[in-house]
C-alpha cells in the first residue's frame, strides 16, 4: 500500500504533537502507568 | 531541585542562548546543504547563510534568554536556569524542525515545548555537566558554520569560473546585458506607448538597433534567462519551477570566461535568478544576496515566523504592536522583503567595473523593480499619477529602471567606457494585467503582452545606429550573436540576430521554421494566478505574420497580430484560419527538440 506525502505529513505531524505531550507530561504518565500496572498485579499504588 | 542548582546569571543566560542558537544554525544549514549542494534543488537561501544563520540566531536567542532572565529576576529575584536553559532548547527543536515544509506547526510547537519541558527537567534535577556540553557543542557548531561560511565565500568565484584558454584581442568589447525582469513592450514609450516611461532608452536607441519584436523564449524568469544565456529553447535546458538549469554544453559566461573577460552578474531578482538557478556559471562574481542586517537576521529559520518578518516589515508603532499578535508561519523566509532596488544594481556594477583594470568585461544585470508588487520609489510612484494604479505603479518602475539606465550609461561615458561596450537592454518576460478574460502576473500564458519584449543593442563601432528591425527575433538567439560579435572563438547554438544577412532575409511565402520564434511554458505551479497553463504545457509560434499558440487539448489561437494588437480575433476559429494553424502545429515538433511536458 502507498502512502504519498500528503497522508504522511500529516500523520508525522500527529505524531510529532502526540511525542510532544508526552515529553511534557512525562512524569505523570509514567506515574499514571506505574498505578495502572501496580493495580493490576494485585499491589499498592506504591510508594508516595 | 538540588541546591545550589537554578539561578543563572545574565551571563549564562546569554551563553545558553548563543550555544542553542548556534545549534539551531548548524541543523538549518546541514538541512539547506543537503537541499543544495548534494540534491541539486533550490534552497531560497543566500550562499551566506552558513555565517548569517548563527549570528541570526544568536540575536533571537539572545533577545529570548535576556527577556527571561530579567522576567525571572523580577519576579523570583534570579534567572531560572531550567526556565531559561528548558526555552531556549525548545525554541531550538523548534527552529530545526521548521525548514521540513508540511509539518503543521503547532504539532512542531508541541513537540519543541515537549523536548524543552524535558532538558528544564534535567536542569533542575542537578545536571551540571548538562549545560557544559551544550554550550561546548554550540562553540563547535559556531566554528564550523562560520569557517565553512568564509571558505564558501572565499572560493565561490573559484568555483564558477572555468580555466581561461584564450586571450581577449586588444579591441575587443565589453560585453553588458541589462535584463529589465518583467518589462513587456507594449508599456515603453520606445515602443509607442503614450506614457513617457523610458526617454532614456530611447535616447540610447538612436545609436542603437531596435528590434521590434523580441520574443521571449518562455513567459517567466528562470527559464527565459537560461535560453538567453545558453541558447537552448526551453525544451531542451529543462529548467523547471523546481529546477535550476542542468548540465549544458556551455553559459554565456563561461564562453566569455574562457576567452579571459572578467565576467559579473548583478542580480535583484533572487527568486529565480539567484546564484541557485545555475545562471552564475561563469560568473566570478555573482552579486545576488546582499550582506545587510535585514538579510542577516531573515537568515534564521525562526523569520519564517510571521512575527519577525512582520516586525521587520512594519512601518509603525500600531503596525508592530499587532505583528505580536501574529502566530503562524509565512513559508520559508524567500527573499520578498528589502527588494534591491535599481539604484543599487547600478551601484555594485559600477564599483566591480571600477575595480577592473584593461581587462574587457562581461556584464549581466538583472532589475526587479517592475516586478509584483510594484513598489518604485518616489518620484516614479507618483510619476504618472498622483493616486497609482497597479499599472501606474507598473510605469513609475520602468520609468525608474529607465533613469537608471541613463545613470549607467552617463557614468560609462565619463569613463570613456561606453563606446567600446555592447550594450543590450532587453527582458525576459512581460506582465498581464487583465488582459483576456482577466489573467493576471506571468508565468501561465503566451500572449504577447508575456512574449512581446524589448530589445535594444548599441555598439557603435559594429553595429549600424538608429536602425528598426522588423522581423521578429528570439531572445534564445542573443547568446550567438554576443559571442560572435564580440569575436570569441566558441559558439553557442542559434543565430546571429545582428547581421545585415539576417535582417535582410526576404520574408517567405509559408510558414517557415527559419522565421518562427519559440515561445513554451510547462503546467505552471502558481496557484495564486489563474491561466491556461494551469492545465498543461502550452507551446507557441511568432512569425513575420502570425502568432500561433497550442493549449492542452489541442485547443489553438491563431492571430494576426501587427494588425491586431490586443490579439482579440482568434483567426483558428475560421476556416481558412484553422488550414493556417495546422501549418504552424506541423512546425512545432521541429522548433524544439523535445517538448515541455
Amino acid at each position: 500500500m502507498y502512502i504519498g506525502p500528503d497522508a504522511l505529513m500529516p500523520l508525522a505531524s500527529a505524531f510529532a504533537a502526540l511525542a510532544g505531550f508526552v515529553l511534557m507530561f512525562w512524569r505523570r504518565i509514567v506515574g499514571a502507568v506505574r498505578l495502572l500496572f501496580n493495580r493490576g498485579a494485585g499491589k499498592g499504588p506504591g510508594p508516595a | 531541585m538540588r541546591p545550589g542548582v537554578g539561578a543563572l546569571p545574565l551571563r549564562g543566560a546569554l551563553w545558553a542562548a548563543f550555544a542553542w542558537g548556534s545549534l539551531a544554525a548548524l541543523g538549518q544549514c546541514a538541512k539547506l546543504f543537503r537541499r543544495y549542494y548534494i540534491n541539486g534543488e533550490f534552497a531560497w537561501s543566500s550562499r551566506d547563510v552558513f555565517w548569517m544563520s548563527p549570528l541570526a540566531n544568536t540575536v533571537y536567542f539572545g533577545l529570548v534568554g535576556a527577556l527571561l532572565w530579567l522576567a525571572g529576576r523580577a519576579w523570583r529575584g534570579k534567572g531560572s536556569d531550567p526556565l531559561i536553559g528548558g526555552v531556549l532548547a525548545g525554541l531550538c527543536a523548534f527552529s530545526v524542525l521548521i525548514p521540513f515544509g508540511g509539518l503543521n506547526e503547532y504539532a512542531v510547537l508541541a513537540l519543541a515545548v515537549g523536548a524543552g519541558v524535558q532538558y528544564g527537567r534535567m536542569l533542575r534535577g542537578g545536571a551540571p555537566r548538562l549545560r557544559r556540553w551544550v554550550q561546548v557543542a554550540g562553540v563547535m557548531a559556531a566554528v564550523l558554520l562560520l569557517t565553512g561560511g568564509l571558505v564558501e565565500r572565499a572560493t565561490r568565484g573559484y568555483r564558477n569560473t572555468p580555466s581561461v584558454n584564450g586571450i581577449p584581442a586588444d579591441d575587443a568589447p565589453n560585453v553588458l546585458v541589462i535584463i529589465w525582469d518583467t518589462v513587456r513592450a507594449k508599456n515603453l514609450s520606445l515602443y509607442g506607448y503614450p506614457r513617457e516611461t523610458t526617454p532614456q532608452l530611447t535616447r540610447l536607441a538612436e545609436s542603437a538597433m531596435t528590434f521590434d519584436w523580441a520574443i521571449s523564449p518562455s513567459p517567466w524568469t528562470l527559464p527565459s534567462h537560461c535560453s538567453m544565456f545558453t541558447g537552448l529553447h526551453h525544451g531542451e535546458h529543462r529548467c523547471r519551477w523546481d529546477d535550476p538549469l542542468g548540465a549544458v554544453p556551455m553559459t554565456l559566461a563561461q564562453a566569455f570566461a574562457r576567452n579571459g573577460y572578467r565576467t559579473g552578474a548583478f542580480v535583484a531578482n533572487r527568486f529565480y535568478a539567484s546564484h541557485e538557478t545555475g545562471l552564475g556559471r561563469g560568473f566570478s562574481v555573482y552579486e545576488d544576496f546582499q550582506v545587510t542586517l535585514q538579510q542577516i537576521l531573515l537568515s534564521s529559520s525562526l523569520s519564517q515566523l510571521a512575527i519577525p518578518r512582520e516586525l521587520m516589515d512594519g512601518v509603525g508603532f500600531r503596525e508592530k504592536t499587532e505583528a505580536l499578535r501574529t502566530f503562524g508561519l509565512r513559508g520559508p523566509p524567500k527573499p520578498t522583503a528589502h527588494r534591491k532596488v535599481a539604484a543599487t544594481v547600478t551601484d555594485e556594477f559600477l564599483e566591480w567595473e571600477g575595480d577592473g583594470e584593461a581587462q574587457p568585461f562581461f556584464a549581466f544585470l538583472n532589475y526587479f523593480d517592475a516586478h509584483d508588487p510594484y513598489e518604485p520609489p518616489e518620484p516614479w510612484r507618483t510619476r504618472f499619477s498622483p493616486t497609482p494604479d497597479r499599472m501606474a505603479l507598473y510605469d513609475g518602475g520602468i520609468a525608474y529602471m529607465d533613469a537608471e539606465l541613463g545613470r549607467l550609461t552617463g557614468e560609462l561615458a565619463k569613463r570613456g567606457v561606453l563606446d567600446r561596450t555592447v550594450i543590450v537592454v532587453t527582458s525576459d518576460h512581460g506582465e498581464m494585467f487583465g488582459e483576456h478574460g482577466g489573467v493576471l502576473s506571468h508565468g501561465h500564458a503566451l500572449y504577447l503582452e508575456l512574449t512581446h519584449v524589448p530589445l535594444v543593442v548599441r555598439y557603435p563601432r559594429a553595429l549600424p545606429a538608429g536602425v528598426r528591425v522588423s522581423r521578429p527575433a528570439p531572445l534564445r538567439d542573443l547568446a550567438r550573436s554576443l559571442v560572435e560579435l564580440a569575436g570569441l572563438k566558441d559558439t553557442m547554438p542559434g543565430h546571429n540576430l545582428l547581421t545585415e544577412a539576417w535582417r535582410s532575409t526576404p520574408v517567405p511565402v509559408q510558414p517557415s521554421r527559419d522565421r518562427l520564434a519559440l515561445s513554451e511554458t510547462e503546467r505552471t505551479k502558481m496557484s495564486w494566478t489563474k491561466g491556461p497553463a494551469a492545465d498543461g504545457a502550452l507551446h507557441a509560434l511568432l512569425d513575420d505574420t502570425y502568432h500561433y499558440i497550442l493549449y492542452p487539448g489541442d485547443r489553438e489561437d491563431l492571430f494576426a497580430y501587427r494588425r491586431d494588437a490586443a490579439e482579440a480575433n482568434n483567426l483558428a476559429t475560421t476556416h481558412e484560419g484553422a488550414a493556417l494553424a495546422a501549418q504552424y502545429r506541423a512546425l512545432l515538433p521541429l522548433a524544439t527538440r523535445r517538448l515541455v511536458k
